[in-house]
């Protein structure tokens, strides 16, 4: 199995479709196929409804709607093993199937990723573990673009640091141990925070109880993959809360923005169609980008693909909003010329070439219609009086000057009734920056909050505490970190950091981006720079001297072993760092190194665990791109996230309204 | 307590919902921790509001109309309907700020399209 590079995405796609198609033909005779909310989108990612009705599904019930019907003697459910309440709702309908049902049935169910005790517990409970087949899909990475790898965990940030409950972790070591079975050993894993030092813990873990097996015969995988591999020069692990004021601003890609306002999941939007327009039906030629789902939605919401098989949409994506009107236009103008082509054209070949590019002509110009739309749309809703006052906090923070004259603005936001998740995002972003709050002043604002907004908020301020999102400024309560030291940062300091790492940039080119700051328009995202101070040692060494930008490095910097030459400033960040060689055996090593040879480009994996936001990765592409002669990049993460999303996992949804 | 609260938030009437948050607040009452105060005063708070609350909805709406907004929701309303007084009781009360007030009171005012009334401020 010679691994080929850079289809890492290609081959995880190709294997989970592999997987679950053949599961299903292991039940035979048609079936009714039951699916959590959670788990529809990813799968819809890699296999398509019409491929699944060739493997004899008949009909698709969403397992929240609890609406499925006897037609099929045959029904299978797809659920996330992990999540107790999902576990007893498939318990539930099984027994309600078997009861009311006057066709007998067959159970299956396959567990996602794998199958857990507490699954085999609920079941036994219920009793009905002896009535269903039970099989593993062990889907753990999805593919969303060529370079980004996700787990689709939409609750992974409230479960680590709100629930404080590993799981994800866990999931996450054991998607990252399959690139490890494929390509060998990460060579080096480096990384920042308490719960990356936890992820690296179970991956050596992981790999010992491997060898063990295979010393012991029981595995009988072949015994070279014990080697550190060769494509992969490193892990690069980031725990998202050594950054949360990163995501606690307003994201300003276009992508990054679509996700603010809209909301991207699995790849897709659900816009107004009075923004966009009524979905056209797909054409017959190119209408593969179109999922299932997009066609039975009714017309209120339209469903967007929004992945790299749009060609205007990635030009865009990782661009800062302030050029995608022009980016835009460009398009447009490039789109009529072409049309215009069709007159010039004099002989009957050069006509069948144009009526042969037609098809695509029109595709562009339909995705040209719909983000022209969007766009518009979206600088309609940041040119409010509120977007732009908002904004201008976040960048007095970012810049780090006196966060107390910016409290006149958050109190005149809170008196105008701005959506709650607003300004707790002001609130926590300060908090994070600046270590908190003075208690004084967070206990006027918390009071405020409740007259605004409703007393059942003192649950959600009581979360937000407990993520250490939002603080007192000298914290009294007993909240110090079960893992770190006393001599580890407990918080991150960004008063230092900004000045160390540069994280504040003026004089940004949003047209012509030269750092990733671009990406906040003059503010760049910590994270991100954690991991240029690994990839781009001496790109950030010049950044802070202040001395003249050199052209991107050709030095191959192999010669810059984890975090040397930054180990102090990291230090000021939240969490343990850590930098650990995972050495194989060196004879057979070297013996494999002559026999391929020197390894030319090689891939760095950077984990974000947590989240990751559009706009990180829109500054990590911008790392790729600089980096590309010498290494790949490829994103992995828990889930996309937001500020937005961040504060939701802590919100009280009830109220003392009657109503709700 | 906030365990107590969150089944308060559960209470479909209006007067269990009030005796959950005391015993919420009464389970605090002995803490000196400034959060625990804090957090007391504010669980008493909700409950005063929620009466009020209901008093309102007795003698102006016909039904539950006001109990379960915030403070600022409340005045806006009542300022919309035209009871400016008692916007004002309440704001007394609860002891909302100044500023607070006058941006409800400018936002109901728009909303009622009380052109005349503005004009005064």
């Amino acid at each position: 199995m010679a691994p080929r590079l850079g289809s890492e995405a290609d081959h995880i796609r190709d294997k989970a479709r592999r997987d679950l198609l053949t599961l299903l033909e292991g039940v035979r005779g048609k079936k009714n196929l039951v699916i959590s909310k959670d788990l529809a989108g990813p799968v819809g990612l890699f296999v398509k409804f019409s491929v699944l009705q060739e493997y004899g599904v008949d009909r698709i019930f969403l397992l929240e709607n609890a609406n499925v019907d006897s037609t099929q003697r045959n029904v299978i459910f797809l659920v996330h093993a992990e999540k107790v309440h999902q576990i007893g709702t498939t318990a539930e309908q099984v027994k309600r199937l078997q009861e009311n049902g006057t066709v007998e049935h067959d159970f299956y169910i396959f567990w996602v990723p794998r199958r857990t005790l507490l699954s085999n517990k609920i079941l036994e409970d219920t009793g009905i573990i002896g009535d269903v087949n039970i099989a593993e899909f062990p889907l753990y990475f999805c593919p969303l673009e060529q370079d980004v790898l996700s787990l689709e965990l939409e609750d992974s940030f409230g479960d680590l640091y709100l629930h404080k409950d590993p799981g994800c972790i866990l999931l996450a070591a054991k998607a990252l141990m399959q690139i490890q079975q494929r390509h060998g050993y990460f060579p080096r894993i480096v990384g920042k925070g308490d719960n990356a030092r936890r992820l690296a813990d179970l991956l050596l873990r992981m790999r010992k109880e491997l060898e063990a097996e295979e010393l012991s015969g029981l595995d009988d995988s072949v015994g070279g993959l014990l080697l550190p591999s060769l494509a992969i020069e490193s892990l690069i692990i980031i725990d998202r809360e050594v950054d949360f004021a990163t995501v606690l601003l307003t994201q300003l890609t276009y992508e990054g923005l679509i996700d603010e306002f809209v909301g991207i999941k699995n790849n897709q939007a659900d816009v107004d169609s009075t923004i966009v327009g009524a979905a056209v039906p797909p054409q017959a030629s190119q209408g593969s980008s179109s999922t299932p789902q997009s066609a039975s939605k009714p017309a209120l919401k339209r469903k967007i693909q929004l992945d790299a098989s749009d060609q205007i949409f990635s030009q865009l994506r990782d661009a800062n909003f302030a050029i995608v009107g022009e980016l835009l236009n460009k398009v447009a103008r490039r789109l009529e010329s072409d049309y215009e082509s069709r007159h010039s054209a004099k002989t009957t070949l050069e006509l069948r070439e144009f009526v042969n590019k037609l098809p695509a002509y029109q595709l562009e110009h339909q995705s040209l219609k719909v983000h022209t739309n969007l766009a518009e749309d979206i600088m309609r809703q940041t040119r409010s009086d509120v977007f732009r006052k908002i904004l201008e906090v976040q960048q007095n923070y970012a810049a780090g000057s006196d966060p107390t004259y910016q409290h006149d603005t958050i109190e005149e936001l809170i008196a105008r009734d701005v959506p709650l998740k607003n300004v707790l995002r002001l609130l926590c972003l300060e908090s994070c920056m600046f270590g908190g709050l003075r208690p004084r002043e967070l206990e006027n604002f918390k009071r405020q909050i409740l007259q605004a907004y409703g007393y059942q908020h003192l649950l959600t301020l009581r979360a937000l505490e407990k993520m250490e999102l939002l603080q007192p400024r000298s914290s009294t309560g007993p909240v110090v970190l079960p893992g770190g030291g006393a001599s580890v940062g407990i918080k991150t300091n960004y008063n230092y950091l900004r000045k160390n790492l540069r994280l504040v940039v003026e004089e940004v080119s949003e047209k012509e981006p030269k750092d990733i700051s671009y990406v906040y328009s003059g503010f760049a995202p910590l994270s991100v720079r954690l991991v240029q101070c690994v990839l781009q040692k001496p790109y950030i060494l010049s950044l802070t001297k202040g001395g003249p930008t050199p052209p991107t490095v050709n030095t191959v910097s192999a010669a810059s072993p984890g975090w040397l030459g930054f180990e102090d400033i990291v230090k000021s960040a939240r969490g343990s760092t850590f930098s650990i060689v995972q050495k194989g055996d060196e004879k057979a090593a070297r013996a494999r190194q002559t026999l391929s040879g020197s390894g030319g480009v090689k891939t760095v994996y950077i984990f974000f665990l947590g989240g990751i936001t559009f706009t990180e990765i829109a500054a990590l592409r911008f790392i790729a791109r600089q980096e590309a002669p010498q290494r790949k990049v490829v994103i992995c993460t828990t889930g996309i996230t937001s500020g937005g999303k961040m504060i939701e996992a802590a919100m009280e949804k009830g109220s003392f309204a009657k109503a709700a | 307590s906030n365990i107590l609260l969150s089944e308060a938030l559960k209470q479909t009437e209006v007067q269990s919902k009030i005796e959950k948050l005391h015993l919420a607040a009464h389970l605090l009452s002995d803490s000196k921790d400034p959060i625990a105060l804090f957090q007391q005063k504010s669980l008493s708070e909700a409950a005063h509001l929620l009466k009020i609350q209901e008093t309102l909805d007795k003698e102006i709406a016909d039904g539950p109309e006001f109990s379960g907004l915030g403070v600022n929701e409340t005045i806006y309303r009542l300022i919309r309907s035209g009871y400016g007084k008692r916007a004002q009781k309440i704001q007394n009360e609860c002891k909302v700020s100044e500023k607070t007030y006058w941006w409800a009171r400018l936002r109901a005012l728009v909303a009622k399209r009380d052109w005349g009334e503005l004009e005064e401020l």
